[in-house]
C-alpha cells in the first residue's frame, strides 16, 4: 500500500517542491495539499490520506493546535511536522500532542522521503540537526537542563578557540569576524560546544573552561 | 531695670508704710473736732462744723462764739491761723443761748475711730497696692507713671486725715501731692493706653504741669504767708484736680479719634469709662456743689470713694491687652443699672416706711421685700433682654457685624488663609480677647489659626489644641469651666472634617450673647463648606495637573515610539543588508559561474548561512513561539538565548505558572515585551553579572526582574528620566499602564536595581475572553 501524504503549507513554493520529489517515489503518493489549517482540517475529513507534513506557521491557526484536533478527528493519521523553526521548544510539545515525525525545511529531499518511510512504518523521526539527546525526551524520560557528558577532550580545536574569545568578552558577531566565519557557523559551534560542557551560559562555560585548564586562570588581556 | 523697679517698689512701700503708721497713730491720738472759726474783728466765731467731726457731737453749731482754746486767748492758738479749731484740749464756747460752755476733746473708742477713717485708710492703701501691682508685674512702659500717679493719690489720701487735723506739715503734703496727681493723670494720659504724643497733647500736659506747679508754690507761699488764704488753696486745689481729669479725657478722646484699631480702642473706651465711672459722683455730688456753694450734696469721704474705679480701671487694662469691648460692658452697666437702681429704690422705701412711719409691720415688709427679690431673680434675664432690645435696638448691629466676618470668608484658596480671615474678623468684630480656630481632618489638625492673646500665648494654645482633640461629643456650644485659658467653645464636624472654635477668655463670658453664639456657629458652618470647598478645589487641581502630567507622558511615549520604531527600522535594515543580503548576492555570484565541487559546497554552506541570518531577523522581530507556545516557554528561550549570546547569568523562577496556562494575547505579548526590555536595559546599562527573573501569577501577573548591577537613583521623576533620555523605564511604565498595572523600580547607586510589574489578569483574562467570543 502506498503512503498517502497531505501536505499543509501556507507557501506554495514548499508544497509544489515537495510534490514534485515525492511523487518521484514508487511508494508515494501526495493526495492533496493545504494552504491553512481549516483547509487542511477539511481535507482530513474528506480523505483517506495516512500520513501529513504540517507546518506550524499556519495564517488561521497554529499548526501545534491543528495536531490534537487533527487527532481528535484521526487518530490514526501519523503527523510529520515540517517546519523552518529551527527551535528545539517546538519539539517537546509536537510530541506531545501526537506527531510522529520534526523535519526541518532545511534537509535534503532524501531526508525527508527517509522520514515519511520511518513515520509509515511506525517509527519516530526527528530531524539530525537537533542534538539526538531529543530521542530520550521522545521516548519521555528527558530531563531537560542535564545534558550527558561533559568531556573537554571531545572540544573542537575551534570550539576552543570561540571559547577562549568568549572569555575575553567577544560577542557572536565579533567572534565571526574575528575568525573569518559566518554568524551561523559561531553559534553553531557554541551550541555544540555548551551541549559538551553541559553549561547553560558563556558564564558558566568560562568557568568549565578554566575549571578543565582550557583557559587561563588569569583573564586573557 | 527690673531692678531699679524692685529698688524704688520696696523703698516708696516703706515711705507709704511709714506714713499710713503715722496716719493711724494721728488718727488715734488726736480726735477730729470738724470745726471750722472765723475772725470777726476781735471775735473768733464758728464758721463750720462738719458732721464727721467730734465738735458737732459736743452741740457746737455754726455762729457760736470761741472765748477760750486751751485756757489762752484763741488769737494765741497756731491752728487757728489756718481758721481750723482742731488739735485742742479744751475750749471754751459761747452757744447762741445760754452760758458759755466748756469742751473737751476726748478720744473716741479706737474701733469707732478706725472706723470714721476706714474709708481714707482703704483707698489709700487700694491705690498704692494698685500702683505697686502694676510696677512689679507690668513690662509695658507706662508701668512707672501708673506707679507714680497711684503713689501719690494713695499718699495725698492718707496724709488727708492728718490734714484736717491741721497736723502741720500734713496739709502741705497734701496740697503738693494733690497737686502732683492733676499732672501725673494728665501725663499718664499721653502714654496710656497708647502713645499720644500729638502737639495739642504735649501743650495740654505742659499747661497742667504748670498748673500744678503754681497750686504747689501757691499752697507754699499761702502756708507760710497767709494762712487765711487755705480756703481759696482748698477751691485752687480742688480745681486744679478737676482740671486734670478734664484734660485726661480730652487726651483720650483725642486717642479714641486716632485709633480705630479694635483692642486699642476698647482699651482707650475703658480707660475712659473708669475715669467718668469714677469721678462723676465727686464731680456732681460734690465738688461742683462745693464750689458753687460751699456745702457738698455727699461729703467727699463718700463720693470720693468711686475714684478708686480710675485706677482700677487701668490697671485692669494696664494687665489685660485684648478686653471685652467697652460698648458692651457699658450696655451691660446700663441694663443692670436700669433694673437694679429701681429695685433698690423699692426696697429702700419699703424699709423706710418700716422704719419711719412704721406704716408696715416687719413680716410684711419681709415679704414684700423678698417677692420683689425673687420677681427679680425669675425674671432677670427676660427683663435684660427686652430693656437691651427696646434702649440698644442695635442688635442688629451685632449682627451686621458677623456678617461682616461671614463675608470675609469669601474667595478665599488655602485652608490657612481661611483660618487666619475668620480669627482676625472674629477678633476685630466681636471685641473678643482672643481665638483659636483648628480644623481636623480624620485625626490630623489640618490648620491651626488664632489672633488676639493665643497668638502671644502658644502655650493656652497648645492647651486648647489638646482640649480640641479630646472633645467627642457634636455639635456643641460648650461653655468652658473656670481654669480654661478660653470662655468658649463651638465644635461642628462634617463628614472627614471637624473644626473646633474657641473664643475670648473668661471674662468674655458675660459678653457673649446665646444669640451671638449660635450665629457664630453658623459661621462655623459656612467655615466648614468652605473647607470642603478649598478641599475638593486642591483635589480637582491636581487631578488636572495628573492629567497634564498624563498626557505630556503619552505625548513623550508617543515621541519615544516613533523614535524606537524607526531605531528598530534601521537596525533591522541594516542587518538585513549586513548579513542576508550580503549572502544572497554572494551565493548569486557563485551560481552565475561554472560550479566546482568545492563552490557547491560554498554555495550549500551560504545558502545555511542565508537562512540563520533571516530567521534570525524574523526571531528578533517576533518570536513565533508566543504565539505557539505562550508565554513562559517564550520568557525560557529568551533567557536561554540571552545566556548563550551575552556574557550573563540567568535565574528564571516561575511560580503559580506553567507552560499549559494561556492568557490573553495581548498580555502575554505586553509582559514578554517587558521582560525582553527590562533584560535588554540591564545588559546594556547595568554592568550586571547576574540577573534573576521571577514570574508569579496570581490574580495579578507579578514580574520581578533584579539585578547585582551598578543600579541608578530611582527617586527620579519621569521628566528627568525622560530628560536623560531614558526612556525605556517610561516606556515600561506606559506600557503596565495600559493594562491598569503598575510598575515600582527600587534602585540605589551601587545596589543593583529591582524592577516589579503588577499586571492585573483577570480583567485581561475577561478581555480576551470577549474578544474571543465576538
Amino acid at each position: 500500500m502506498k503512503i498517502s501524504v497531505l501536505i499543509v503549507d501556507d507557501h506554495p513554493v514548499v508544497i509544489e517542491g515537495a510534490a514534485k520529489k515525492l511523487c518521484e517515489e514508487p511508494d508515494i503518493e501526495v493526495a492533496a495539499a493545504a494552504l491553512t489549517g481549516r483547509e487542511c482540517l477539511a481535507k482530513v475529513r474528506q480523505l483517506r490520506v495516512n500520513l501529513m507534513l504540517l507546518d506550524i506557521n499556519l495564517p488561521d491557526i497554529s499548526g501545534l493546535d491543528l495536531i490534537g484536533q487533527i487527532m481528535a478527528v484521526r487518530p490514526d493519521i501519523k503527523i510529520i511536522i515540517f517546519t523552518g523553526y529551527e527551535l528545539e521548544e517546538y519539539i517537546k510539545p509536537c510530541f506531545e500532542r501526537g506527531a510522529k515525525g520534526f523535519l526541518s525545511k532545511t534537509s535534503s529531499f532524501a531526508e525527508m522521503i527517509r522520514a515519511l518511510r520511518v513515520v509509515s512504518e511506525g517509527g519516530v523521526y526527528l530531524d539530525p540537526s537537533f542534538d539526538q539527546n531529543f530521542r530520550a525526551l521522545i521516548n519521555g524520560n528527558h530531563q531537560p537542563g542535564r545534558r550527558k557528558g561533559s568531556n573537554a577532550n571531545i572540544l573542537t580545536a575551534r570550539e576552543t578557540d570561540i571559547l577562549k574569545l568568549i572569555a575575553k568578552g567577544l560577542r557572536n558577531h565579533g567572534i565571526a569576524t574575528a575568525l573569518y566565519m559566518s554568524d551561523r557557523t559561531v553559534g553553531y559551534h557554541i551550541a555544540n560546544m555548551f551541549a559538551k560542557l553541559g553549561v547553560h551560559s558563556r558564564t558558566e562555560a568560562i568557568l568549565k573552561g578554566k575549571a578543565l585548564g582550557l583557559l587561563p586562570e588569569q583573564p586573557v588581556s | 531695670m527690673l531692678h531699679r523697679r524692685l529698688y524704688l517698689a520696696s523703698a516708696m512701700t516703706l515711705v507709704f508704710l511709714c506714713l499710713l503708721g503715722v496716719s493711724i497713730y494721728g488718727i488715734v491720738k488726736q480726735p477730729y473736732a470738724g470745726l471750722t472759726a472765723k475772725k470777726k474783728g476781735s471775735e473768733w466765731i464758728i464758721s463750720k462744723v462738719d458732721p464727721n467731726g467730734v465738735g458737732i457731737r459736743y452741740g457746737v453749731r455754726p455762729g457760736e462764739q470761741v472765748l477760750t482754746v486751751n485756757n489762752q486767748p484763741p488769737a494765741d492758738f497756731f491752728n487757728l491761723k489756718w481758721g481750723e479749731l482742731e488739735g485742742f484740749q479744751s475750749a471754751e464756747i459761747l452757744p447762741a443761748s445760754g452760758p458759755p460752755q466748756t469742751i473737751r476733746l476726748s478720744n473716741e473708742p479706737f474701733g469707732i475711730t478706725l472706723a470714721n477713717n476706714l474709708t481714707a485708710l482703704l483707698l489709700s492703701t487700694a491705690f498704692f497696692v494698685l500702683g505697686l501691682l502694676v510696677l512689679i508685674r507690668s513690662r509695658r512702659q507706662a508701668a512707672g507713671e501708673i506707679f507714680w500717679l497711684n503713689a501719690a493719690t494713695a499718699v495725698a489720701v492718707v496724709i488727708s486725715t492728718l490734714s484736717e487735723r491741721s497736723i502741720l506739715p500734713a496739709a502741705l503734703l497734701e496740697v503738693t501731692c494733690f497737686g502732683c496727681c492733676s499732672f501725673l493723670l494728665v501725663r499718664l494720659a499721653t502714654v496710656f493706653p497708647v502713645e499720644n504724643k500729638t502737639t495739642a497733647a504735649k501743650r495740654i500736659s505742659l499747661f497742667s504741669l504748670v498748673m500744678s506747679l503754681a497750686v504747689i508754690s501757691f499752697a507754699l507761699v499761702a502756708h507760710l504767708v497767709q494762712p487765711d488764704m487755705i480756703q481759696t488753696l482748698r477751691g485752687l486745689l480742688l480745681f486744679n484736680i478737676l482740671l486734670g481729669f478734664g484734660f485726661s479725657l480730652v487726651i483720650i478722646s483725642s486717642s479714641l479719634q486716632l485709633n480705630n484699631y479694635g483692642f486699642v480702642r476698647n482699651q482707650l473706651l475703658l480707660v475712659l469709662m473708669g475715669i467718668i465711672i469714677g469721678v462723676a459722683p465727686f464731680l456732681v455730688l460734690t465738688a461742683i456743689p462745693t464750689i458753687i456753694s460751699g456745702i457738698p450734696l455727699i461729703s467727699s469721704e463718700q463720693s470720693s470713694l468711686f475714684i478708686i474705679f480710675v485706677p482700677l480701671a487701668i490697671v485692669y487694662v494696664q494687665s489685660n491687652t485684648y478686653l471685652p469691648s467697652a460698648g458692651y460692658l457699658l450696655r451691660k452697666l446700663t441694663i443692670n443699672c436700669m433694673i437694679i437702681i429701681p429695685e433698690a429704690v423699692i426696697i429702700g422705701y419699703l424699709v423706710r416706711l418700716n422704719l419711719a412711719n412704721r406704716a408696715l409691720a416687719m413680716p410684711e415688709i419681709l415679704i414684700a421685700v423678698s417677692a420683689v427679690l425673687l420677681l427679680s431673680i425669675c425674671c432677670y434675664d427676660k427683663l435684660q433682654e427686652r430693656l437691651e432690645e427696646i434702649i440698644f435696638p442695635g442688635q442688629a448691629f451685632y449682627k451686621r457685624k458677623l456678617g461682616q466676618i461671614s463675608d470675609s470668608l469669601t474667595g478665599i484658596s488655602s485652608l490657612d488663609a481661611l483660618g487666619a480671615r475668620l480669627c482676625q474678623a472674629i477678633i476685630e468684630n466681636m471685641h473678643l480677647d482672643g481665638t483659636l480656630f483648628l480644623l481636623k481632618k480624620g485625626d490630623h489638625i489640618v490648620t491651626l489659626s488664632s489672633a488676639g492673646r493665643y497668638r502671644d500665648n502658644p502655650e493656652e494654645a497648645a492647651r486648647l489644641k489638646q482640649l480640641f482633640l479630646e472633645v467627642q461629643r457634636d455639635p456643641s456650644n460648650t461653655t468652658l469651666p473656670r481654669g480654661w485659658p478660653a470662655a468658649f467653645l463651638i465644635s461642628l464636624s462634617k463628614g472627614a472634617y471637624r473644626i473646633g472654635l474657641f473664643l475670648g477668655f473668661e471674662l468674655d463670658k458675660a459678653f457673649l450673647s446665646n444669640e451671638e453664639l449660635s450665629l457664630l456657629a453658623a459661621i462655623g458652618k459656612q467655615v466648614l463648606l468652605a473647607a470642603e470647598n478649598i478641599e475638593l478645589l486642591g483635589v480637582l487641581e491636581q487631578k488636572a495637573r495628573q492629567e497634564q502630567e498624563h498626557a505630556r507622558g503619552l505625548q513623550l511615549l508617543h515621541y519615544v515610539s516613533q523614535r524606537k520604531l524607526e531605531d528598530e527600522r534601521r537596525s533591522i535594515a541594516r542587518e538585513v543588508h549586513d548579513g542576508p543580503l550580503q549572502t544572497a548576492m554572494h551565493v548569486l555570484r557563485l551560481l552565475k559561474g561554472r560550479n566546482s565541487e568545492e563552490e557547491e559546497k560554498e554555495i550549500n554552506e551560504k545558502m545555511a548561512d542565508l537562512i540563520y541570518e533571516l530567521r534570525h531577523v524574523c526571531l528578533e522581530l517576533r518570536p513565533p513561539l508566543l504565539d505557539d507556545l505562550g508565554f513562559l516557554p517564550t520568557v525560557e528561550w529568551l533567557v536561554k538565548k540571552l545566556m548563550i549570546e551575552e556574557d550573563i547569568e540567568i535565574i528564571l523562577n516561575s511560580k503559580g505558572f506553567d507552560n499549559s496556562i494561556r492568557l490573553d494575547h495581548n498580555v502575554e505579548l505586553a509582559a514578554f515585551r517587558l521582560i525582553q526590555e527590562a533584560l535588554n536595559n540591564v545588559i546594556k546599562h547595568a554592568g550586571a553579572d547576574l540577573v534573576q527573573v521571577t514570574i508569579r501569577l496570581t490574580k495579578n501577573l507579578i514580574i520581578k526582574v533584579s539585578d547585582n548591577g551598578q543600579g541608578f537613583d530611582a527617586s527620579y521623576s519621569k521628566t528627568d528620566l525622560l530628560k536623560e533620555n531614558k526612556f525605556g523605564l517610561v516606556g515600561m511604565e506606559e506600557r503596565v499602564q495600559q493594562f491598569g498595572g503598575r510598575l515600582k523600580i527600587s534602585s540605589r547607586p551601587v545596589q543593583g536595581t529591582s524592577i516589579v510589574f503588577f499586571i492585573p489578569v483577570a480583567e485581561a483574562w475577561a478581555e480576551g475572553w470577549d474578544q474571543q467570543t465576538s
